[in-house]
C-alpha cells in the first residue's frame, strides 16, 4: 500500500514535462506563425500563392522610404499619430477624473456610475460611429437639423466627418478603458496617504496636486501609453468617419490595400511591420513604466477601508460632470442608434409615426445576417471556451510551475496584444492563404484564440495567484494527488474567475472588427462585419439594428453570468 | 484651557452604533489612550477628532475652539493637528525630507526655517537628515518609516497629536524600542496626545490616563495603575492585564464561596455590584501566593492544592493549581523562587485584599 508512493513520482514529473513541452510548442506556433508570415509577405513581390512571386525589398522601401519622401505611408502614419495623441490625452484625463470621482469621493451615485461607465465595453465601437453620424452628419444629423431650424443658419453646427469629429468619437470610445485602467490603482492606494496630507494642513486641491495625482502618475502614464497603442490601431472609427474626408490612418490604409481591387498584400504586410513597430514602441514604454511602478502605486496587500474624501457641495458639481459625460459619451449616441434602428428610412425631421420594427424584420429575414449572427455566436462561444480552458491549463503551469520555459510561454502569449488587429489579420492571411482554413470560420477562430488567449491566461493567472498555495499543500497532505487537488481545490475556487475570463473573451470576440475584416469570407461573415458593411453601404437603419442586436446578445449573456456566477463586468480587461 | 473636549459624540454606520455618546476631556499636555478591542469605536472616535470622519451628533473642541458641532465642521486640514497612522502613510513619491517638510509647506513656513525644523525633527526621532533625508520611503524599514511619520506629525508644532495604532504593524522587538522613543519624545515636547491601541501594555507604558472602550462607549478611565488594581467590571479586568475569574456559587455574610469547601473572606471595600447576574471573584495571577504544605496552616483564604501544570516564562513561572474538582487558579511567581514539580502538593493563598468581587 505504501510502496506505491515512490513509483508515482517519476511518471507524474515526466507527464508534466511532456505537457509543458506540448503547450509551449503549440503556443509558439500559434503566435509566431502570423508574425513570421507578415515578415515573409513584406519581402515578396506578389500575393501569396502567385507563381511569379519572388524576393524584393521594394515594399519595405516604399513603406519606410515613403515616410520621408511623401509616399502613401507618410500621411497615414502622421494621421495615425496626430489622432492617437489627443485621443490619449483627453480620454486619459477624463478617465482619470471619473476613476477618482467614483473611488475616492462621496459623490452621490458613484456605485451606479462605476457600472454605467463600463457599459461601452458591451457594445461595438461602431455604436459611437453610427450614433454620432445620426446626430451630427453635416446634412441630415439631428443636431444640425435642429440647429438650422432653430437658428435659421445655413451652415451645420458640427460636422462629425472631420478631424475633430473623429477625435470626439474616439475619446468617448476610450474613456472606459482609461477608467478601468485607473480604477484599480486608485483602489490600491492607501486612503491614509490622503488623510495624512489632510491632517498636515493640505486642502482638497493641494491634496490632489501634491499627493493623489503624483502617486497616480505611474498608473496614469501606463494607461495613457496603452490607450495610445489602442488608438493607433483603431480601425473602425477613423476608418468610417475619415473616409468621408480622405483622412486615412495607417490601420485603415492597410485594410484598403487588402480590400480594394487590385489588392496589394505585400504592401499591406510591409505597412503592417511599420504599424507593428509603432505600437511596439508604445508598449515598450508601457512595460517599463509598469515595471518600476512601486514608487508610484502603493499596494500593501491588505484591504483598505473605503475611506473617501468628503467633498461637501462640490460633490454635486462632480455628480453633474459625471452625468454629463454619461449622457454625451454613452446615453445620447446609444439612444441615437436605437432611434435610427427604429426608423426604416433616413428622415430629416423627428417623425415618431415613422418608427417601426422594419429594420429588425429585415435583419431576421436576410440570409446573410442570420448566417453572420450564427457565426458570431459560434465564434464567441468557441473562442471564449477555448481561451478559458487553455487559460486554466496554462496559467496553472505558469503560476505554479515557475520554469524558464513557462515564463517564455507567458511572454509569447502576451505578444499578440502588441500586434494591431489589421496587422494581425494580414499576417494570418499570409500564413493560411493556401490552406483549406482560408475564408472559413476556422481561420477566424484560430486568429481570435491566438489574440485573446492572453486574457484567459492573465485573468486566471491573477485568480490562481490569489489562491494560497497552502490550500493545495493541505490537500496533498490529506492524501489528494495533483489531479484531485486541482479538481477539488483549485477548480471550485477558480469558478468565478473562469467565468469572468470566459465572459471577457466572449465580449471582445462579439465586437471584433479589425482582424476579421481582413480574414472574413462570404461564408464566414460575423455580426460586426455585417454592421460595418451595411454602414459603409449607407444602410444606417440595418447597421443600427445590428449594433443593437449585438448589444442585446452580449447584455443578456452578462446578465446570465451575473445570475449564475455572480460575475459582473468589473473585469480588468487590459493589463 | 483643555486640549480636547468631546461631548456626546455619536457615530452610526447604518444600524450599527460605532460610537455611542462619548464624553472625554483631555488636558493640555496630557497623554490619553483609548484602549479597546477591535470594533470598540476607538479608531472612529480618533478619526472624528481628526476630522476624517463626521459625527452624527455631539461636539468636539480642540484647544478651546469648536471644530465640530451641529453647525460647525472645521475640515481636517484646518484643525492644526498631527497624526500618525497605522500604515505609516508615507507618501511614496516624496523623499524623507519632503515628507516631513510637507506640513510646514502647507502652513507656509519660510524655506530656511523649514530646513532647520525638518532637520531638528528628524534628529529627535533618531534619523539623521544627512543619511536619510534624500531617501524614498521604499528604501526604509517599517520602523524607520514610522519614525519619519512621527517627525512629520510633530514638525509643525500641532496643538494635538493623534496616534492611530502606530506600533501595531511593527514586530515585537521594534515595538518595544518605539514605545520608549515615543515616551521620551513626549517627555521632551509635552504636546497633547490622543492615542488609540488595543495593546494594554502600550497603553500602560505611555499614558497619563487610559480610557478603556467597549461597544462604542468608555467603560472606565483612570491612571494605568488604577485600572489594573481596581477594574470597574469584568471586561476591564480581563482586558487590562491577566486575571483569574472565579464564579461565585454562594455568598453569605463576609464569606464568598467559589466551590465546595472553598470560601473566601473579602473586605467589603473590594466588593462592588457591577450588575452581573453571576458574581465573579477576580484576582491577578501574580497575586496568588504559593507555599509548601509544611508551613503552618489555618490562615484565612488558604487552601490545599495540587500543581497540575508548570510553565516557565523566563522571568516568572506560571502554575496551574487545582484546589478542588471544579476549582482551578493560575498563579505566577518570580523565577528565582524554588520551583514546584508537577503533581506536587502545595498550599495556595488568595489574599482577601487582592480579590475583587464584581
Amino acid at each position: 500500500m505504501s510502496t506505491s508512493v515512490h513509483t508515482q513520482v517519476m511518471p507524474a514529473g515526466a507527464v508534466a514535462r511532456l505537457w509543458t513541452g506540448l503547450l509551449l510548442a503549440a503556443v509558439t506556433l500559434l503566435v509566431l506563425t502570423p508574425l513570421g508570415a507578415l515578415l515573409y509577405g513584406s519581402v515578396r513581390t506578389h500575393a501569396p500563392g502567385s507563381r511569379r512571386a519572388t524576393f524584393t525589398w521594394s515594399n519595405l522601401e516604399a513603406v519606410y522610404g515613403g515616410l520621408f519622401n511623401g509616399g502613401w505611408t507618410q500621411s497615414a502614419t502622421l494621421n495615425s499619430i496626430f489622432l492617437a495623441l489627443p485621443v490619449m490625452l483627453l480620454a486619459c484625463a477624463i478617465g482619470l477624473f471619473l476613476a477618482w470621482a467614483v473611488t475616492r469621493t462621496d459623490m452621490p451615485g458613484r456605485r451606479t456610475f462605476e457600472i454605467a461607465f463600463l457599459l461601452p465595453m458591451l457594445y461595438s465601437p461602431l455604436v459611437g460611429v453610427i450614433g454620432w453620424s445620426v446626430l451630427a452628419d453635416p446634412q441630415a444629423g439631428i443636431i444640425n437639423t435642429l440647429w438650422k431650424y432653430l437658428s435659421g443658419a445655413g451652415e451645420p453646427l458640427i460636422n462629425i466627418y472631420s478631424y475633430v469629429g473623429i477625435v470626439w468619437v474616439m475619446v468617448f470610445y476610450f474613456i472606459p478603458y482609461a477608467f478601468i485602467l485607473n480604477v484599480g490603482a486608485f483602489r490600491a492606494m492607501d486612503p491614509a496617504l490622503e488623510e495624512a496630507a489632510a491632517v498636515s494642513g493640505a486642502s482638497l486641491w493641494r491634496r490632489l496636486a501634491h499627493i493623489t495625482f503624483p502617486i497616480m502618475l505611474g498608473s496614469a502614464a501606463a494607461a495613457a501609453l496603452f490607450i495610445f497603442t489602442l488608438a493607433l490601431e483603431q480601425f473602425a472609427i477613423p476608418g468610417f468617419l475619415g473616409s468621408h474626408i480622405r483622412f486615412d490612418t495607417l490601420a485603415y490604409a492597410i485594410y484598403l490595400r487588402t480590400n480594394t481591387y487590385p489588392s496589394d498584400l505585400p504592401g499591406a504586410a510591409g505597412a503592417g511591420t511599420l504599424l507593428l513597430i509603432l505600437s511596439a514602441i508604445g508598449l515598450y514604454w508601457y512595460r517599463r513604466l509598469t515595471r518600476r511602478s512601486e514608487r508610484f502605486v502603493t499596494v500593501t496587500g491588505r484591504g483598505y477601508k473605503p475611506g473617501v474624501t468628503a467633498l461637501g457641495g462640490m460633490r454635486f458639481v462632480l455628480f453633474g460632470g459625471c452625468v454629463l459625460i454619461f449622457l454625451v459619451g454613452i446615453a445620447i449616441p446609444l439612444g441615437a442608434v436605437a432611434l435610427r434602428a427604429l426608423l426604416p428610412v433616413r428622415t430629416t425631421g423627428l417623425d415618431f409615426a415613422a418608427l417601426s420594427l422594419a429594420n429588425f424584420a429585415q435583419v431576421f429575414a436576410a440570409e446573410d445576417i442570420l448566417l453572420g449572427l450564427r457565426n458570431s455566436i459560434y465564434l464567441g462561444l468557441g473562442v471564449a471556451t477555448i481561451c478559458a480552458a487553455l487559460g486554466v491549463a496554462l496559467s496553472f503551469r505558469i503560476v505554479r510551475g515557475k520554469s524558464r520555459a513557462m515564463s517564455l510561454a507567458d511572454y509569447l502569449i502576451a505578444m499578440p496584444i502588441g500586434i494591431p488587429g489589421t496587422v494581425f489579420g494580414v499576417g494570418m492571411l499570409w500564413a493560411y492563404v493556401g490552406t483549406p482554413l482560408y475564408l472559413t470560420l476556422w481561420i477566424l477562430l484560430l486568429a481570435f484564440v491566438t489574440r485573446y488567449l492572453v486574457y484567459g491566461v492573465r485573468t486566471l493567472g491573477t485568480g490562481m495567484m490569489q489562491i494560497d498555495k497552502t490550500l493545495e499543500e493541505a490537500a496533498t497532505v490529506a492524501g489528494a494527488g495533483p489531479l484531485r487537488t486541482f479538481l477539488f481545490v483549485n477548480l471550485p475556487l477558480l469558478r468565478p474567475v473562469i467565468a469572468s475570463a470566459w465572459l471577457l473573451v466572449f465580449m471582445i470576440v462579439m465586437r471584433e472588427i479589425s482582424a476579421s475584416v481582413i480574414l472574413y469570407g462570404v461564408k464566414s461573415v460575423t455580426l460586426p462585419i455585417l454592421t460595418w458593411s451595411y454602414l459603409v453601404d449607407g444602410s444606417y437603419g440595418v447597421a443600427s439594428a445590428l449594433a443593437i442586436l449585438q448589444l442585446v446578445i452580449v447584455g443578456l449573456i452578462v446578465l446570465l453570468f451575473r445570475w449564475w456566477f455572480g460575475v459582473s463586468v468589473k473585469t480588468r480587461s487590459h493589463d | 484651557m483643555s486640549g480636547i473636549q468631546i461631548k456626546g459624540l455619536v457615530r452610526r454606520y447604518g444600524d450599527i452604533v460605532a460610537v455611542n455618546g462619548i464624553d472625554l476631556a483631555v488636558e493640555r499636555g496630557e497623554f490619553v489612550t483609548l484602549l479597546g478591542p477591535s470594533g470598540s469605536g476607538k479608531t472612529t472616535t480618533l478619526r472624528m477628532v481628526a476630522g476624517l470622519e463626521q459625527p452624527d451628533s455631539g461636539t468636539i473642541e480642540i484647544g478651546g475652539r469648536t471644530v465640530y458641532s451641529g453647525r460647525i465642521n472645521v475640515p481636517a486640514h484646518k484643525r492644526g493637528l498631527g497624526m500618525v497612522f497605522q500604515s505609516y502613510a508615507m507618501w511614496p513619491h516624496k523623499t524623507v525630507y519632503e515628507n516631513v517638510a510637507f506640513p510646514l509647506r502647507m502652513n507656509r513656513i519660510a524655506k530656511n526655517d523649514e530646513r532647520s525644523r525638518v532637520e531638528r525633527m528628524l534628529s529627535v526621532v533618531g534619523l539623521e537628515h544627512r543619511e536619510y533625508g534624500t531617501r524614498y520611503p521604499s528604501q526604509l524599514s517599517g520602523g524607520q518609516q514610522q519614525r519619519v511619520a512621527l517627525a512629520r506629525a510633530l514638525v509643525a508644532d500641532p496643538q494635538v497629536i493623534l496616534y492611530d495604532e502606530p506600533l501595531s504593524n511593527l514586530d515585537a522587538r521594534l515595538r518595544d524600542s518605539m514605545r520608549t522613543l515615543l515616551r521620551s519624545i513626549h517627555n521632551q515636547v509635552g504636546v497633547t496626545a490622543l492615542y488609540v491601541t488595543h495593546d494594554q501594555l502600550e497603553a500602560m507604558v505611555l499614558s497619563d490616563r487610559v480610557c478603556v472602550m467597549n461597544h462604542g462607549a468608555i467603560v472606565q478611565q483612570g491612571m494605568p495603575r488604577d485600572l489594573y488594581d481596581r477594574p470597574a467590571d469584568l471586561f476591564v479586568a480581563e482586558f487590562v492585564g491577566q486575571a483569574n475569574v472565579l464564579t461565585v456559587v454562594e455568598e453569605n455574610g463576609g464569606s464568598v464561596k467559589i466551590a465546595a469547601g472553598i470560601g473566601l473572606k473579602i473586605p467589603a471595600a473590594n466588593r462592588r455590584d457591577a450588575g452581573n447576574s453571576a458574581k465573579k471573584v477576580v484576582i491577578r495571577h501574580h497575586q496568588v501566593h504559593i507555599s509548601d504544605t509544611l508551613a503552618p496552616a489555618a490562615l484565612e483564604n488558604e487552601f490545599d492544592a495540587v500543581v497540575r501544570d508548570v510553565m516557565y516564562l523566563g522571568d516568572r513561572i506560571r502554575y496551574t493549581l487545582e484546589m478542588g474538582p471544579t476549582c482551578k487558579v493560575i498563579a505566577e511567581v518570580g523565577a528565582e523562587a524554588p520551583p514546584y514539580k508537577k503533581e506536587a502538593r502545595v498550599r495556595v493563598e488568595l489574599p482577601g485584599a487582592s480579590c475583587i468581587v464584581l
